[in-house]
């Protein structure tokens, strides 16, 4: 069975206005996603997330490199009609209710009419847009989460094998999001495959099966969620330790705060390391245990990418404030993901 | 072609609903209105006083119709991003560009309609009782002519607006719309022009812009004294020639669409 998609050296360069000079959106991109698998897509705003989306369904086209989408060329129209496609913020005609809008896109399909209802009224239902309160509302009237829900009724019409869905939670309440973060894991569910772009990385920690982050149009990193997180982590305090004592922890991932040394150790070696503080007479102030977030590896990529580039301090994210962390390489420490 | 035509449906009802096209229908309805308030010439020249401001006020309000409403058909989507969520359909881009069209001459075809008909029962309330006048039924040659014109000019800001701005879009389909009405004095330019470079140009011009003033049918319907030889074969001729103009135009369209980025 092919690859829902296959994105192979994939390159796509935009000139500077005014200059004779062009800026990678898309940077030698080679991501593969299964069939079957949830893909969450990561990136800062002007990652290439989007560009990448769109290059996958045909709207822009590629400087260089190949995009196969369900075993075809990106944009086929035989291929077309098994995936979807919700954009961030969608917008649809005003004019027109969530029915007559589902309607509309049924037909383009190529169902006959009376069938488009049919399925219409199912799909927007399923989607909680069918009450009588809703139903004859023109979507000029909708609220966002209300438009997102359309479009994700929309996005269902040809009972999709591939869904892209780009930025589903983007600017809603924690209801909607909630709602519709219930409705993507029903859609995993069913065994449906999705290149989920989303800012929210607690849903895609929650939701995909695989992801991967790239950054001015870079992949960093790509992996299963233990592969990312690198399963549990432990946070060990010690109060006041003993110079000898500080000398091997500082040998570790350490934070010092006042007369206090925490290092945050693999959940493997916390026996290990608190026979290690006992023997050194450690008092030890806190045993904590601590699951890695896709945020924290987010923000750790991300925040020393910008560093790079800018030769600030990142302004987000809790990483290490001594000097050893700060000149870590940042480059090559995700290399062994990458070669997974 | 039924993707077309869904397409064209949905252009067709959104267009419908825009304020600013039903603005300038009602005006020309309102100015159709005024035309009859002509109350100091004889009868028969009074008559034709009204023949000739209908049907200019309805080419007028036909021409701001419809470059106002092709030139926003394909920018528009892309602005709000409605193409997205229809290219990433099962649509090609020619069936999403035809429809779009069918759905502006669709819509033309309703308003510059609905102009007419208001046109040809005033024009059969004014001349009641009149003896020795034409039917007000003729007015209607003068209607699609008007018509045939619009689906041209719509097709000319349609292939523009597939790689200008619809600011860009209004100035160069408006003054081609000029040259175009202006296509017997290109030619006599070309035809008296001594240099070589100057008289190309003005040949090319005059090739190339649709001739938009073979549409113009005013005075055989209005002046008694103008005859045409054979009258379904000149208008006959318009329409093939509109419809030609156009189908070359919507090819060129989709070739540049095609490969457009969006």
């Amino acid at each position: 069975m092919a690859a829902a998609i296959e994105i192979k050296n994939l390159t796509k360069q935009y000139p500077v206005p005014m200059k004779s000079e062009v800026v990678n959106a898309v940077d030698n991109l080679s991501v593969t996603v299964e069939q079957g698998e949830v893909f969450g897509f990561l990136g800062a705003n002007g990652a290439g997330k989007t560009t990448t989306i769109k290059i996958l369904l045909g709207l822009i086209y590629p400087t260089e490199g190949e995009a196969n989408v369900l075993g075809k060329p990106a944009g086929d129209i035989e291929a077309k009609h098994k995936i979807a496609y919700l954009p961030e913020s969608p917008y649809f005609y005003e004019h027109m209710t969530a029915r007559e809008i589902v309607t509309f896109y049924a037909q383009l399909f190529g169902m006959k009419l009376e069938d488009a209802r049919k399925k219409a009224d199912e799909l927007v239902d399923f989607v909680g847009l069918g009450g009588k309160s809703d139903v004859n509302k023109r979507v000029a009237e909708f609220s966002k989460g209300m438009r997102q829900r359309v479009g994700i009724a929309q996005s269902l019409i040809n009972d999709p094998s591939l869904l892209f869905y780009d930025e589903p939670t983007s600017g809603l309440d924690a209801i909607a999001r909630r709602d519709i973060r219930d409705l993507i894991l029903e859609l995993k569910r069913q065994g449906r495959t999705m290149f989920l772009s989303s800012h929210y990385l607690e849903d895609v920690e929650i939701v995909c099966h695989r992801a991967s982050i790239i950054h001015k149009g870079k992949l960093q990193v790509m992996g299963t969620m233990d592969e990312l997180l690198g399963g549990e982590r432990v946070e060990i305090t010690v109060q006041t330790p003993s110079a000898d004592l500080a000398g091997k922890l500082g040998g570790m991932d350490h934070l010092i705060v006042g007369d206090r040394t925490t290092v945050n150790v693999p959940n493997t070696e916390v026996g290990a390391i608190l026979d290690m503080i006992r023997s050194a007479k450690g008092e030890v102030f806190a045993v904590v245990p601590k699951k890695r977030r896709l945020e924290d590896l987010f923000v750790e990529i991300v925040g020393e990418r910008i560093d790079a580039a800018t030769g600030s301090l990142a302004s987000t994210g809790d990483r290490p404030i001594d000097g050893d962390a700060a000149t870590k390489p940042a480059a090559n420490k995700y290399k062994d993901l990458m070669d997974k | 072609m039924n993707t077309a035509l869904v397409i064209a449906r949905n252009t067709i009802s959104e267009a419908l609903r825009k304020k600013i096209l039903n603005a300038f229908l009602m005006v020309g309805f309102a100015m159709l209105v005024l035309t009859f308030a002509f109350q100091q010439f004889a009868p028969r020249q009074e008559l034709t006083l009204v023949k000739g401001m209908g049907l200019g006020i309805i080419s007028m309000a036909a021409i701001l119709i419809t470059v106002i409403l092709s030139i926003n058909l394909i920018p528009t989507e892309i602005e709000r991003r409605t193409i997205y969520t229809i290219l990433s359909k099962p649509v090609r881009r020619t069936e999403f560009l035809l429809g779009k069209y069918f759905g502006a001459v669709g819509t033309l075809a309703i308003n510059i309609g609905m102009m007419g008909i208001a046109f040809v029962i005033a024009i059969a309330l004014k001349q009641r009782g009149a003896e020795g006048v034409d039917s007000p039924l003729v007015m209607f040659k003068g209607i699609l002519m008007i018509y045939m014109q619009m689906v041209l000019l719509s097709a000319t800001a349609i292939f523009f607006s597939t790689f200008l701005s619809p600011l860009v879009n209004f100035f160069l389909t408006i003054s081609l719309f000029i040259v175009g009405n202006l296509s017997s004095f290109t030619i006599d330019l070309a035809k008296a022009s001594t240099n070589v470079l100057a008289k190309g140009f003005f040949t090319t011009v005059h090739y190339l812009v649709p001739n938009f003033a073979n549409f113009n049918y005013t005075n055989p319907l209005v002046q008694v004294n103008v005859q045409v030889k054979s009258e379904i074969q000149l208008l006959s001729q318009n329409c093939v020639y509109a419809i030609v103009y156009a189908t070359v135009l919507m090819i060129l369209s989709i070739l540049v669409f095609d490969r457009r980025e969006v």
